[in-house]
């Protein structure tokens, strides 16, 4: 199980996508650039660099293993050769360095070709060491470690706009950290009670603003987003906006606070929304209005009637994300089955589509697909009873201009890409 | 993203590739990397040779009345959750160990999924349509056991998912609210007000499970009196909270607040006032690492049992208000 996939990002430019599995291993693709031996090579993703970033660890104090899973990835903008990405477990916060080496020195005074060190007496002649091209290597090293600042376990993590700071959240708390500083954090956000079994609600998610480096936005298990300034005050437990929808009284169950839990939660690349994933829906928010989200898109409202099973076998509890496309056009999801959709919010329309190999052949068009609710089954559309729940789709990624995507599913990762590029 | 015309299809939609489907020894062709997974691997180990897991809950589903026709239509097929054929598709340069289910295993796992699928409707509010075809009494318990179980099971982790558990907790509450609205639960509102369920409650044939659940919400009513522990010092930093790199102190044990009378709430913190735990660096919902005790073995066939007896409710019980140190589960508990 450690090859399953936990999170998927790309890069600003597009040109990098990093996984994080369960393993605590990381993996980058890169994209081929244009060949002219391969001229079908373009926009192929291959491996550029793949390392350890997390260990299992044991705390002593409280006995237990901390896993080694990659909860989250996210890049950092690229500001010289190098790339650098930060990962994280359940508890620890990594820097990554990933660079570069395509030459290499010859010629060293004080040390032979295979590197034994040279008896100084011996030098007669002194010389110029030169650089000499060699194979392209890719070294990954941790800069930063960020470590101790969580007890609960962290879901999220997120770059600021000024491209200093970052903030983590774990369950209860929300940290912001200088990138150059590990051995503190400020905690800006905190909604322990003081009395544990006051608590009913905890984060979920936690974002901060792609363009206002002052503006974070933080989900909950209860399906409310609130917006916090931190010119405000330097603790955000009061919220400046709180964005929430009303219950509908007519689809309520036991079951309504679990299915309203926001698993994810991201804003536009504008600036000017948000969106979040609950259960069945994802809704894109204007930031200017609290009282209900400007569009929801039902993902798979077929399983409102199988709630009490997916309660009983825990398929309730799945955190699915969810991602905008490059001009915020398109929203994505992931569903069961290995069954991913897609929202065009312009023409409303939407689509659903399966990742499998059985499906994916290199360069085949993906088919649309459809899950038939009740009623007569037509044929090539799938019974909601034959759905596999097992093959979830949680992570997705959409690259950042082109209409690339980066689909996980369990331990494999598809990439799908408009014929139209 | 092009968007055809006369249907919803997204006819541009390609694969560029499969990637990441085997482990290292086929990746990084075109690349060396300087820092490779440094984790040896058995040859077939890794995503493949593991079966589904099986639902963490009763093996044995919560009984049924006779005469219960289940969902309309009579479907008898399974959930689809990969029980039927092989394991999990294999990388190409690993063996596939996929497990195939045996036929007799296939259809016991049909059959409970059938009885699951046939509760499915009892939940809903009392105006639905659905709800008619469904005795909502011993559905009603089925759902308050299976919570109670998911608690505990949530319990037992060495660090429990918070959200899970919260969520867990929040619907047990609700649950618990419609089962007894005429008890003292002032911040828990009632969704589904039935009178009639309280009679149904004691009459039905769980009268086991009802007997341990009004007792001990009688008990908890009791100590409703007994004083609050003083509260743990204020252990959050001035404010601005720079946090240091040590872990932060998290100060005593916090204890349960006063009793509304409902089962996850009590007031016992009052007897445990001369405990000193301050010394342990944990929560409500975290274990007390030197406080560990090795409890009774439980194993996991204790969890199966959709009822619970009296012993297993003051166990329960026990873990909650702190006076047993939670067990470390048996097996690997993530």
């Amino acid at each position: 199980t450690a090859d399953i996939i936990s999170t998927v990002e790309f890069n600003y430019s597009g040109d990098l996508l990093a996984t994080g599995d369960k393993g605590g291993r990381v993996v980058i693709f890169q994209r081929e650039q244009e060949n002219k031996i391969r001229p079908h090579s373009r926009g192929e993703y291959n491996v550029y660099s793949t390392f350890q970033s997390h260990e299992p660890e044991f705390d002593y104090l409280k006995s237990l293993e901390i896993e080694e899973k990659i909860n989250k990835i996210r890049w950092l903008p690229q500001q010289n050769a190098a790339h650098f990405l930060l990962s994280t477990n359940d508890k620890t916060i990594k820097l990554w360095k990933i660079s570069e080496r395509d030459k290499r020195a010859e010629g060293y005074n004080l040390k032979d070709e295979d590197g034994r060190l040279r008896d100084p007496f011996r030098i007669t002649a002194l010389r110029v060491p030169i650089l000499k091209p060699m194979d392209l290597m890719v070294e990954a090293s941790p800069r930063r470690i960020f470590a101790n600042a969580h007890t609960y376990h962290i879901n999220s993590i997120s770059v600021n706009s000024d491209h200093e700071t970052y903030l983590s959240a774990d369950d209860l708390r929300i940290n912001l950290w200088h990138l150059e500083i590990t051995d503190r954090s400020f905690n800006i956000v905190d909604i322990k009670p003081a009395n544990m079994e006051e608590l009913t609600e905890v984060i979920t998610a936690a974002e901060f603003h792609p363009h206002q480096c002052n503006v974070l936005v933080y989900s909950s298990s209860k399906g409310t987003i609130r917006l916090c300034d931190m010119r405000s005050s330097a603790l955000c437990d009061r919220h400046s906006k709180f964005f929430e929808e009303p219950e509908d009284p007519s689809s309520r169950s036991f079951f309504s606070e679990i299915i309203s839990s926001i698993s994810d939660v991201k804003f536009s690349h504008s600036g000017r929304y948000m969106m979040t994933r609950d259960y069945l829906s994802v809704k894109v928010w204007d930031l200017n209005m609290e009282s209900r989200p400007v569009e929801t898109h039902q993902v798979h409202e077929y399983l409102r009637s199988k709630l009490c099973s997916l309660y009983e076998n825990d398929c309730i509890f799945d955190k699915f994300e969810c991602c905008w496309n490059g001009s915020d056009s398109a929203v994505m999801t992931g569903s069961y089955n290995n069954f991913f959709r897609m929202f065009d919010r312009s023409t409303r329309r939407d689509v659903t589509l399966e990742a499998s190999r059985e499906s994916s052949k290199p360069r085949a068009s993906l088919k649309p697909r459809k899950v038939c609710a009740g009623g007569k089954r037509k044929k090539d559309e799938i019974s909601v009873d034959s759905l596999d729940f097992n093959k979830k789709i949680l992570h997705t990624a959409w690259h950042p201009v082109d209409n690339v995507i980066a689909v996980a599913a369990t331990n494999n990762l598809y990439i799908f890409q408009d014929k139209a590029n | 993203m092009r968007i055809g015309a006369a249907r919803i299809e997204m006819p541009g939609l390609e694969t560029l590739g499969l990637l990441r489907a085997a482990r290292p020894s086929r990746l990084g062709e075109s690349r060396r990397s300087s820092r490779r997974g440094r984790r040896r691997r058995l040859p077939g180990s890794g995503c493949v040779t593991h079966p589904p897991p099986p639902p963490p809950l009763q093996e044995e589903p919560p009984p049924l009345p006779s005469g219960n026709e289940g969902r309309p239509g009579g479907r008898t097929a399974g959930w689809g959750l990969g029980l039927h054929g092989p394991g999990w598709q294999a990388g190409s340069t690993m063996l596939s160990k996929g497990l195939k289910r045996k036929r007799e295993e296939e259809e016991e796992e049909e059959e409970e999924e059938k009885e699951t699928l046939a509760v499915d409707a009892w939940w809903l509010d009392p105006g639905h349509p659905a709800v008619a075809q469904a005795p909502p009494t011993v559905a009603s318990s089925s759902l308050f056991d299976l919570s109670v179980i998911k608690l505990h099971h949530s319990l037992r982790q060495s660090e429990p998912d918070l959200r899970h558990l919260v969520l867990v907790v929040n619907t047990l509450r609700r649950i618990q609210a419609s089962m007894a609205p005429t008890a003292a639960l002032p911040s828990v509102p009632n969704l589904h007000p039935t009178p009639s369920m309280d009679d149904n409650l004691v009459a039905s044939s769980d009268a086991g499970l009802s007997a341990s659940v009004a007792s001990l919400l009688e008990d908890l009513s009791h100590i409703e009196d007994l004083s609050q522990a003083p509260q743990p010092p204020a252990d959050e930093v001035p404010p601005g909270r720079p946090i240091g790199g040590a872990p932060p102190s998290l100060g005593a044990l916090d204890l349960l607040g006063p009793a509304t009378g409902c089962l996850l709430d009590d007031g016992l913190e009052g007897l445990f006032e001369d405990i000193d735990t301050s010394m342990y660096d944990s929560e409500l919902w975290a274990p007390a690492s030197e406080g560990f005790k090795p409890g009774p073995e439980d194993g996991p066939g204790k969890e199966e049992a959709p009822e619970l007896d009296e012993a297993e409710l003051d166990y329960l019980m026990d873990v909650l208000v702190g006076t047993q140190a939670l067990e470390r589960p048996p097996g690997p508990g993530r």
